[in-house]
């Protein structure tokens, strides 16, 4: 079966994050949200066949982003793991970089159309 | 040493031809003497160990010769003893083991001669006499050679002493410097990131409203300003993140010819027919170090716009490289403003600006001078009010390369 849109699995912690997120992208692609790395996975497994690009936030209880999307990339590999941050620098987003646990990293404020862009072409390349 | 130890033998060996009844007189004379080098010690930086030394030395040579004139053994060898055990209880001299040294050495040359006193009929009495006298001056010499090794070492002392307490002092400053810088960082970091969530509703919302009211003319402008403050908030905020850097990759090979002229084409629109540029380089080759070029970039375009921000109508800024030995200086000089001396010694602390609000944070150069020392290099700032300021960098053993 194949899905009509491909989506994106946006997690955050915030409310107004998301909200701000799902209406931003709304018209570019399908934005599923969660707000807590445990519903987020719930999310993946449950939409596994459209979710091709995730973006999630670093700072979050419980779960953080990067223990997430260790996860995330430990059930489903071939989708690509954005993270959007408000630090502006990390070792630990680094070396998740350099280990390729990661695709790419924003910056909150997010600029719509870098993330648009990236968002285009990874869930492109995955067909 | 050697003059004290020479000066020391010779008065034992005028000391041991005495005759027992010339050392009758010269025991009172001596005496003197040793209460006079007490006096002197006095003055002396440690003055109380001296004193007190020099008393008891006194003391053992007065009472030494009056007990000892029964002739059966000379004063000189108890002498010799008594004053390196005296002096190895008193140690504030750092000397004192070499006074022990010496006087045992003494003791140990004497020691042949003095059992028995078997020299009394080599020297007739008037030899005896008329080398009391060159005795004495001897006695005297002893004593004035160790009061000025005392002073000596004990003013060395002290000077290693205040050398210590400065370092001490200059790195509890440093200490206390990066303790700030840190703690600057892990507040920036946290502060940075709390920040920029709220920013990031701003700036999305702004970005909705601005669709949903594309043809309003009238809400263009207050949707631009909201961006530009959201811009400039977040730009303040990323630039905080610069004191929270805990590791940045720093084997780069920057050439600081280059990263100059990019960060001058970087300015260039506030230069233009304002500011005349003047380009001193060593060397036309390349000047690499190894370091973050990146930050390199930053830390030079930073003390740049500083220096063409303290230029308020026409003027110039003078960039110059060169090596000397291992080092590689680079001198930023504008003729602008100036600082005036109360601030010279605040412009690299965080947030310090003479800027009106808005118009600068305060950031710039505590990120340059930052960056700098991350790259161990030293600054220093001369300036002069109305006549300009110079920024002297220098690069320690900067890994050159020249290509």
């Amino acid at each position: 079966m194949r899905p009509a849109k491909d989506s994106v699995l946006f997690v955050d912690d915030e409310e107004i994050n998301l909200f701000i997120f799902e209406k931003s992208f709304e018209k570019d692609f399908k934005v599923i949200t969660a707000s807590s790395g445990r519903e987020g996975l719930d999310k993946l497994k449950s939409h596994s066949n459209e979710i091709k690009v995730v973006i999630s936030d670093m700072r979050m209880p419980e779960m953080d982003g990067l223990m997430f999307i260790e996860e995330a990339r430990s059930l489903f590999d071939e989708i690509s793991y954005f993270i959007l941050t408000g630090f502006s620098f990390n070792k630990e987003l680094e070396s998740a970089l350099e280990n390729k646990l990661i695709d790419q990293i924003f910056k909150k404020p997010f600029d719509y159309e870098s993330i648009k862009k990236a968002v285009g072409l990874n869930s492109q390349s995955s067909f | 040493m050697i003059i004290a130890y020479i000066a020391t033998l010779s008065f034992s060996i005028f000391f041991y031809v005495h005759d027992v009844l010339i050392l009758a007189y010269n025991g009172l004379f001596c005496f003197s003497l040793y209460v006079v080098f007490g006096i002197i010690s006095f003055f002396t930086p440690h003055r109380l160990a001296l004193f007190r030394l020099s008393i008891l030395t006194a003391f053992w040579a007065f009472f030494s010769q009056v007990y000892f004139t029964g002739g059966v053994l000379s004063p000189s060898l108890a002498e010799f003893i008594i004053p390196p055990i005296i002096a190895f209880f008193y140690r504030p001299i750092r000397d004192r083991y070499f006074f022990m040294i010496l006087s045992v050495l003494c003791a140990v040359s004497m020691w042949p001669l003095t059992i028995g006193g078997f020299t009394a009929d080599y020297f007739p009495v008037a030899c005896k006499i008329e080398n009391s006298m060159f005795s004495t001056l001897f006695v005297f010499a002893v004593i004035v050679t160790y009061t000025y090794l005392f002073r000596k070492s004990l003013s060395q002392k002290n000077q290693q002493l205040q050398k210590i307490i400065k370092d001490l002092q200059s790195t509890s400053q440093k200490l206390i410097h990066s303790e700030k810088m840190a703690s600057l960082g892990v507040m920036s970091a946290g502060v940075a990131h709390e920040i920029n969530n709220p920013l990031n509703f701003i700036k999305g919302g702004i970005q909705m409203l601005s669709r949903q009211l594309e043809n309003s003319e009238e809400a263009k402008p207050f949707i631009q300003a909201v961006d530009e403050g959201v811009n400039r908030a977040s730009s303040i905020v990323n630039s905080l993140g610069h004191f929270s850097r805990e590791s940045v990759n720093r084997n780069e090979e920057c050439d600081i010819h280059t990263i100059i002229d990019n960060c001058l084409v970087m300015i260039q629109h506030k230069l233009k027919y304002r500011i005349d540029v003047n380009k001193k380089y060593c060397d036309a080759r390349p000047l690499k170090i190894i370091g973050n070029e990146g930050q390199l970039h930053q830390a030079v375009l930073n003390m740049l716009s500083n220096a063409e921000q303290a230029i308020t109508e026409k003027g110039t800024i003078t960039i110059e490289t060169c090596t000397i030995s291992e080092n590689l200086k680079l001198s930023i000089a504008d003729s602008g403003t100036g600082i005036s001396p109360e601030n010279l010694s605040k412009i690299g602390d965080p947030f310090f600006t003479t800027k009106s609000a808005g118009q600068g944070t305060g950031l710039g150069l505590s990120i340059a001078y930052k960056i700098i020392e991350e790259h161990s290099g030293v600054i220093d700032v001369t300036s002069e009010f109305s006549k300009g300021t110079r920024f002297d960098i220098s690069f320690q053993n900067p890994k050159l390369i020249l290509s």
